[in-house]
């Protein structure tokens, strides 16, 4: 929060090129809820650089001066929309009209003060992890620090932790209060005095009832089983052949 | 697990616990890097990657190449306490030794460099096979000096039987020939007084002594030790065996109450004067031998 960065504003034409040549663009930056047609306090944004596309191309300096906290938690996205034509323009006695530019929209941004950090060394995070050796003491270990936007260590505030299960995909594994537990010698979270913490997790006995794969693997043995059955008291190879169908759409739902 | 995921990996995102505190909605999440969740180490690749510092493994029983490289150096240890002094001991701890190097031989594989994650754990996979090697070598080195001194022992007591019995050979020919010169000169076997010219000359070879005829030996104190005289050792009955065990067992072993000792071998008979008392040890079936080389002494 509060800090500038840097937007890419690139003007394309219709064969996704750059369209260079057209003079200077200006262009109006405002922000706008993800998923949403309305929008949160526009003195949020501050533009650090002229809203000016130049030769196709703008790098704009954006800094937003909230939080997404105070805005509902929800994330916001920058929207870039043409407004008229530059100096340029007039130049090459021609020009872009800005009702021929689409405006853009940029992925949803959420808004943060500080940010936690994995103190971890480099090579050191262990890539197997065997939940049945060492005990019910033993767990996942993840050191943690509280970092502002320079990446300096945040201290004088008290930030209590949790965890959750992702898979690698960013997918939040379900079932998570059987699956992961956080260990009870792990810390209260990241410490006022140090700015950091502790969080030991521990992988529980994970179902194999839940998973997709065994549900497949029973819906497949059922069906097979049914379909024979089913060839044989009529007499007729017709289910058994529609066998490869069936097992082509469960291959579909399992990816 | 993984597999029961689809053997998707998993990665744990740390979060603010914004149940508990709201307003820290405006702190970033971290999430980790991703983790393959098994159940346990496979059995192999633990002996193959040895010592393994992972978290897992400091906080498992240790593991089985651990164990062996324990047994090892107890092994080490034993073979080391042996001395040229003791034989028996030093087979045993050469056969015990050898099946540890047997079963250490094992890590000798090199491990795959990967078989730890990261670099670090690469590393200590290699710097533990090194261990492990120097342990089996280290094992091999006590192993050839614990048999190195049991070919010693050996060497030394028969070395001992060789002198004696080359010393009572060179006693056995001098008898027969001063016996040979006495019965040519004096012509003591002729009755009629008469010195037989054309008896022919002694044979090159050793005949078996006529022990009745010969005077009984002076009386010599029992188990000398010594070599003595050199005629007195010939005679069968005045052998006796010695209470020494420096005889071989039957199966080949030297006896176990007696330590080997070169020096000791060396200046103590396998063979002493009997004395000419009752109760000395030779039997009838002796009496009849020429001369006893070693007598073996059947273990029950």
């Amino acid at each position: 929060m509060d800090t500038a960065f840097e937007v890419q504003v690139l003007l394309q034409s219709q064969d996704g090129q750059i369209a260079t040549g057209l003079g200077d663009l200006s262009v109006a930056v405002s922000l706008a809820f993800e998923g949403s047609a309305d929008a949160p306090p526009q003195d949020m944004l501050a533009l650090d650089s002229p809203p000016l596309v130049v030769n196709g191309r703008a790098a704009l300096q954006v800094r937003l001066t909230d939080t997404s906290m105070n805005v509902g938690n929800r994330k916001v996205c920058l929207v870039v929309e043409a407004t008229e034509n530059g100096q340029g323009a007039k130049g090459k006695g021609g020009g872009i009209s800005p009702n021929d530019v689409a405006p853009a929209r940029s992925a949803p941004i959420c808004v943060i003060r500080h940010k936690l950090e994995l103190d971890i060394p480099a090579g050191s995070w262990e890539g197997q992890w065997y939940k049945d050796e060492g005990g019910r003491d033993k767990a996942i270990s993840l050191p943690v620090k509280l970092v502002d936007a320079a990446g300096a260590l945040v201290i004088g505030r008290e930030v209590p932790l949790t965890a959750r299960l992702l898979y690698e995909s960013g997918t939040a594994v379900p079932d998570q209060a059987n699956v992961l537990k956080v260990h009870d010698s792990s810390s209260a979270g990241i410490s006022r005095d140090t700015g950091k913490g502790e969080l030991k997790v521990r992988l529980e006995q994970v179902s194999g009832y839940h998973s997709t794969n065994v549900r497949y693997l029973y819906a497949r043995t059922i069906l097979f089983i049914f379909f024979v059955a089913t060839s044989v008291f009529d007499q007729t190879p017709v289910p058994f052949l529609l066998l490869p169908l069936i097992y082509s759409r469960s291959n579909a739902a399992l990816r | 697990m993984s597999r029961n995921h689809n053997h998707q990996d998993f990665q744990v995102e740390v979060l603010p616990d914004t149940v508990a505190s709201p307003l820290d909605l405006d702190v970033g999440v971290t999430t980790s890097s991703s983790v393959t969740v098994l159940s346990k180490r496979n059995r192999a690749a633990v002996a193959g990657a040895g010592s393994s510092s992972s978290r897992a493994a400091a906080s498992s029983a240790p593991s089985g190449a651990a164990h062996r490289n324990q047994r090892a150096a107890s092994h080490r240890s034993s073979a080391q306490h042996v001395t040229a002094t003791d034989p028996v001991a030093a087979a045993e701890a050469v056969a015990a030794a050898r099946t540890v190097v047997a079963e250490a031989a094992v890590p000798l594989a090199l491990p795959h460099p990967q078989g730890g994650a990261g670099v670090q754990g690469s590393m200590e996979n290699v710097l533990g096979w090194i261990q492990n090697a120097l342990i089996v070598m280290e094992t091999q080195a006590a192993v050839l000096e614990a048999a190195q001194a049991q070919h010693n022992a050996l060497r030394s007591t028969l070395t001992a039987y060789t002198v004696r019995i080359q010393a009572d050979l060179q006693a056995l020919v001098a008898d027969f020939d001063s016996s040979a010169a006495a019965t040519d000169h004096n012509g003591n076997h002729n009755t009629n007084g008469s010195v037989n010219t054309t008896e022919p000359p002694p044979p090159s070879h050793p005949q078996p002594l006529d022990f009745g005829a010969m005077p009984p030996p002076p009386p010599q104190p029992p188990m000398n030790g010594g070599l003595g005289d050199p005629l007195s050792l010939v005679r069968p009955s005045l052998i006796m065996r010695q209470t020494s065990s420096n005889y071989f067992s039957g199966s080949g072993n030297v006896s176990v109450d007696v330590s080997v000792d070169v020096e000791a071998a060396l200046h103590s008979a396998p063979y002493a004067l009997m004395d000419s008392g009752a109760g000395a040890e030779s039997s009838a079936a002796e009496s009849s031998i020429a001369y006893i080389v070693a007598k073996v002494w059947h273990e029950e």
